[in-house]
């Protein structure tokens, strides 16, 4: 029981750590730099989208269409670029996102409804007009230097993205240990009617969480078409899952209320590192979903065990509440 | 006593209307500073619709609400908390997975700009805590504390509001008789520094140990308020349900019989040792004891839900071997817990759904549930247990607390135990309900059936069992009889201390 507990707190260490060690020793050359780098870039993807939808789970709701802004996002900025330049282009593009999370949000608020099944709609609709407005094709930009531009790796290992994603995890940390409306974010996830009544602004906080969300995705789709200098349709379509399974790895629970940056970071790096080892023995794409499959029902076992065990030998309500000295002595 | 006498509260005429009910109708209460006000009243009288109303939850369909001198509108629980009106509920309604500092100061944590100032709000609700004496640490995440220390971290978050008005709903519920002291202690705090308060129990003891006036609700109407003094439980009884209740505890004499349930030396290596006892046909016997005595532990070992380590159980002189709940079941045990919410109903379901529950099979017919006799049954456990209102197909969760009670007991007896055991069955449940589950109780017995029933009330111990276990940190006591009860007697035993 203490030892389970052990491996559930530190669970994302030591699955990062089992993660890379496994594949350090089935795939050679796996520890390098350059492996490393190019983990780091694919992870960063994943981990712009993984740091919204935290949020979101934290505060008890969840974002399903964080692929299908991702690519909508993109191929707006892409679109744009020969229209109004490539940097207003791109925050058009991000703004795309950021309204695609305020529709969510808006929805989810106004309509009370359950934001699983609000985003699987939107998520449909954002995937379609991305279809309709580049007639499933996909879109170039303007200049292809860009692109390299963006790819380029510095100190070996880092690229802009991935600096980019190390600092909002970082940033993410510190806001929701140590700033008021991060604290609400739990309150609100694990207790909405306590948060309520002691005057928290639940709404708000859900509503700027998946304005937060979207407009990561807007990014991260952005981001993905200046460096690939194309806009397509079906990009980002299994985005989700990864970026959900990223999260829950990192000890994020969807039913709200749990979760924090860095373990986000781990499950994130965790993902990338799993999909990079996979590619490199050349695991054919099916498999490398199995394989997340497996190891996200590992954690959700692993998590049971600990949580009912807990339960079971922890103090019971009954046990504290018995007292038949106030309730049945004479007056 | 204090001298103060403004008015802190003026509620005049207020009417509450839900569609279809008429939840409170032209009730007028006021409350003083520097008082203790207790409302009472039987489940369903209007006393939580009331409350919610001084909360801000509901807004009333007539009537106003005078707080201070000025007449107010609450559209919100912010908006009450805006006038020092703050509310302890029942049922803990805290975060658990924010720390206990965290709660103290939910909604309004303390902070420069969006930053949070944790230290300082440590020290903060370490220093409220300590007044209250709570022994809790600021840090700990709340839900790794015990109920009763929840209950305390949600007094102490409205005490650090420095409130005018405090609600406290039924909040010695889950506190032991040392917590329930420190509590009377801060409230005449409160009260000697002007605060109003409003205490709502159904211990109507603890109502005249610390209220200086009582207000009576019944059916939605006010009956009456008065002070306490002078005042005797008996009278607000009377006063609650609107008829004398002359023997709140009745004992129904039943022949007994041979022995039904027997447990010899049983251990669960932690919780209880070496507990032994037998319930007969025809019996009711009772398990009461202190904090912690093992009572419940007991008695869910019994019937599979954890282990023993040492000793037999046999039922109808046979032993048998319990590992599951299920086992139990088929051996002719059914248990009815304490946590009606958490153990007892399934909430979305109706009455019908979880009262056939356990003996689907017995109602199933290749594979198919056979809906007549589902009605059937159904149909007969609302007469049988006068469940009210009598509609099989309403969602338990809509009923009150006693109907659903009613409604667990009968789910249990419809799978024809020959034991029966009941968890602190009128817990939170109103008198006249109380009655109704002492009656049926009494029937059960009438008919053969051995109940064991777990309970902290010495009067319903007293006057309901045929004869009692004492438990104390483990041990049992050898049981007493009918006529060697007395509330001295089992005190004695649950604290180990022998009178002079």
């Amino acid at each position: 029981m203490r030892f389970l507990s052990l491996v559930s707190q530190h669970r994302v260490v030591i699955i990062l750590g089992l993660t890379l060690v496994i594949s350090a020793l089935l795939v050679p050359g796996y520890l390098s730099a350059s492996t490393l780098g190019l983990g780091l870039d694919r992870a960063a993807t994943i981990g712009l989208i993984a740091v919204g939808l935290t949020v979101l789970l934290i505060s008890g709701q969840i974002d399903l269409s964080g692929g299908a802004v991702f690519a909508l996002a993109g191929i707006v900025s892409v679109i744009l670029q020969r229209e109004i330049g490539i940097l207003p282009a791109a925050i058009v593009g991000i703004l795309v996102g950021t309204l695609a999370g305020a529709i969510n949000g808006m929805l989810v608020v106004g309509l009370k409804v359950n934001s699983l099944v609000l985003t699987l709609a939107t998520m449909l609709i954002f995937r379609s007009l991305a279809h309709w407005i580049t007639n499933s094709q996909p879109v170039t930009g303007t200049d292809i230097m860009l692109s390299l531009a963006l790819a380029k790796i510095y100190l070996d290992v880092f690229t802009l993205r991935s600096v980019l994603f190390i600092a909002l995890i970082v940033l993410l940390h510190f806001w929701l240990t140590r700033t008021i409306p991060g604290r609400n974010v739990f309150a609100v996830g694990s207790n909405p009617a306590a948060a309520k009544e002691s005057g928290i602004a639940s709404d708000r906080i859900v509503f700027l969480g998946f304005v937060f969300a979207g407009t990561l995705a807007g990014l991260a789709g952005v981001l993905q078409s200046l460096v690939t200098n194309t806009g397509s349709p079906v990009f980002g379509s299994e985005l989700t899952v990864a970026v959900i399974a990223a999260v829950v790895v990192g000890g994020t629970r969807l039913e709200g209320g749990k979760g924090s940056a860095l373990g986000t970071l781990g499950g994130v790096l965790t993902i990338g590192s799993l999909t990079i080892a996979m590619e490199f023995q050349s695991v054919p794409a099916y498999v490398q979903q199995v394989v997340s499959g497996l190891i996200l029902i590992l954690l959700v076992v692993l998590d049971r065990a600990v949580t009912t065990k807990g339960r079971a030998s922890g103090t019971r309500p009954a046990l504290v509440r018995d007292n038949p000295i106030t309730q049945g002595g004479t007056t | 006593m204090t001298v103060a006498a403004d008015c802190a509260l003026d509620m005049r005429g207020i009417s509450k209307n839900f569609p279809g009910v008429k939840a409170l109708s032209n009730v007028n209460f006021a409350v003083k500073f520097g008082t203790v006000h207790a409302v009472v009243g039987e489940n369903g009288a209007g006393k939580s619709t009331l409350m919610k109303i001084l909360n801000g939850s509901y807004a009333p369909t007539s009537g106003t609400i005078k707080v201070g001198d000025a007449e107010v509108r609450m559209r919100r629980p912010a908006d009450a908390q805006a006038l020092g009106i703050r509310m302890v509920h029942q049922e803990i309604n805290l975060v658990p997975d924010l720390t206990v500092a965290e709660n103290v100061y939910l909604g309004r944590m303390p902070g420069k700009w969006t930053f949070l100032r944790k230290r300082e709000m440590v020290r903060a609700a370490a220093a409220v805590l300590d007044e209250l004496g709570a022994a809790i640490n600021p840090r700990e995440r709340l839900g790794n504390l015990s109920i009763s220390q929840q209950q305390l971290v949600e007094i102490a978050k409205a005490y650090a509001a420095q409130p005018r008005i405090i609600v406290l709903d039924e909040p010695t519920s889950s506190l032991s008789e040392h917590e329930t002291a420190a509590l009377f202690r801060i409230l005449r705090k409160m009260r000697d520094d002007g605060i109003a308060i409003v205490y709502i129990s159904h211990r109507l003891k603890e109502v005249l140990e610390i209220a200086d006036e009582v207000t009576v609700l019944r059916d939605g109407s006010m009956i009456q308020t008065r002070p306490i003094k002078g005042i005797k439980a008996a009278d607000m009884i009377r006063l609650m349900v609107g008829r004398e209740v002359s023997n709140v505890f009745p004992k129904s004499p039943a022949a007994i019989g041979k022995s039904v349930l027997r447990v010899e030396h049983i251990s669960d290596g932690q919780r209880f040792r070496d507990v032994s006892f037998e319930v007969r046909a025809g019996e009711i016997l009772g398990l009461t004891g202190l904090v912690g005595a093992g009572r419940t532990e007991v008695a869910r070992a019994i019937f599979g839900l954890s282990r023993l380590v040492e000793g037999t159980v046999s039922v109808n002189g046979r032993e048998v071997s319990i590992n599951s709940p299920s086992q139990a079941v088929r051996a002719g045990i059914a248990y009815v817990p304490e946590d009606r919410k958490g153990d007892g109903v399934v909430p979305g379901m109706s009455v019908r759904e979880n009262i056939s529950l356990p003996i689907l099979r017995r109602l199933t017919r290749f594979g198919r549930i056979s809906r007549s006799a589902d009605r059937a049954l159904a149909r007969d456990s609302v007469k049988q247990f006068s469940i009210s209102p009598p509609d099989g197909e309403r969602r338990i969760s809509l009923l009150s607390g006693g109907n659903q009670q009613k409604a667990v007991i009968a789910k249990w007896l419809a799978a024809k135990p020959s034991a029966l055991i009941l968890d602190e069955p009128t817990r939170g449940v109103d008198v006249g309900a109380k009655a109704e589950i002492h009656h049926i109780i009494g029937q059960l017995v009438a008919g053969g059936m051995a109940v064991v029933m777990i309970s902290s009330e010495l009067p319903e111990i007293l006057g309901v069992c045929d004869r009692v276990v004492v438990m104390r940190d483990g041990y049992a006591s050898e049981p007493l009889l009918r006529s060697e009860l007395s509330e001295e007697r089992i005190m004695a035993l649950a604290t180990g201390e022998e009178m002079a």
